[in-house]
């Protein structure tokens, strides 16, 4: 009885994996883009809980950039063709765009003094990687980034971002 | 041998001028600030193309509010004395790197001053600008690099 048990149970929990997983697949594998651009996300007002700074939109874009290049996934990321990756005859270009739907500026003076997660920072991301030939979206994801630490400033969930896009690249490739 | 070190004596010659120091850029009056190039560096690095122009902006007024120069492109500067001499200098800066956001970002520029009637070069300089503990924004790499080229300025004048 108890081995049928634990094996119902493994196997509720293997379908259930295996759902996510699948869940969590693009619908084309990103290795079949050669070439990433990356858009300046949209800020729209009045949405989130506290305005995100519009300068900070190029600042993104450009931290993503960077990171996506550290992987070699792609021959070229924005204006930058890397050596390492071989030029194909024909280039399939991903776009990568996003809307900022939540904005925390949370405070640096809190996150210094008082610590344990106060006055913390936070910037989440609806992105959308979508193939630029068709128009077609292949995959979309819900990035974000966070800020606790003493001493940082806000602008430091970006790179929370950044990281993540170029981990779900690495796991979609 | 010989000929190695009147090779190395020769380089340094050619090297001297740039090494400056007090009194290099006094002979102008006039600097034209200037060329940003803002190409990626071998790792793919580069400022956003965006903060080039805001950049600029906070260069020239690094320079221009220590009131040395009679005139800052076109913007002449009243409370200069002394002697205007005509001479115009160029200021170009390269970005070489930016680390991108982290805790403590970095930006680094090579930054040349040109004389603009010669094309001679006058001052070459590397600038890093990094941030240590708690200055976490990229704001403030950016005016650090800004003070660093004023620095320069007011070094060799």
């Amino acid at each position: 009885m108890k081995v049928r048990t634990f094996a119902a149970i493994a196997g509720i929990l293997a379908t259930a994996t295996a759902v996510t997983a699948g869940a969590e697949k693009p619908k084309v594998p990103f290795r079949n883009f050669s070439a990433l651009e990356v858009e300046n996300f949209q800020n729209p007002k009045y949405q989130t809980k506290a305005p995100m700074p519009d300068d900070w939109l190029p600042l993104i874009r450009e931290d993503i950039t960077q990171r996506v290049i550290a992987t070699h996934r792609f021959q070229r990321v924005m204006d930058f063709e890397d050596p390492k990756v071989t030029k194909p005859d024909t280039e399939r270009v991903l776009v990568l765009r996003g809307t900022v739907v939540e904005f925390t500026h949370g405070s640096q003076a809190a996150r210094f003094l008082v610590g344990m997660g106060a006055g913390a920072g936070k910037i989440v991301v609806n992105c959308e990687f979508v193939d630029k030939a068709t128009g077609d979206v292949v995959f979309t994801r819900k990035v974000d980034g966070k800020v606790i630490g003493t001493g940082q400033s806000t602008e430091g969930a970006i790179k929370g971002i950044s990281k993540e896009i170029a981990g779900v690249i690495n796991s979609s490739w | 041998m010989r000929a190695l070190i009147i090779g190395v004596l020769l380089v340094l010659a050619s090297v001297a001028p740039l090494a400056a120091g007090p009194g290099t850029l006094r002979p102008f009056s006039t600097i034209e600030v200037m060329e940003i190039e803002n190409k990626r560096n071998a790792q793919g690095k580069k400022l956003p193309d965006e903060w080039v122009p805001r950049l600029r902006e906070q260069i020239r007024y690094a320079v221009g509010s220590q009131h040395l120069f009679h005139r800052v492109e076109d913007q002449v500067d009243a409370v200069v004395k002394g002697e205007d001499t005509g001479r115009t200098i160029r200021l170009q800066v390269r970005i070489t790197d930016f680390s991108g956001v982290q805790t403590q970002p970095t930006i680094k520029a090579a930054v040349v001053f040109l004389d603009k009637a010669t094309g001679e070069k006058i001052l070459e300089h590397n600038v890093d600008a990094r941030l240590y503990f708690d200055q976490g924004a990229t704001t403030s790499a950016l005016i650090k690099l800004t003070n660093k080229v004023g620095d320069l300025v007011k070094n060799n004048w």
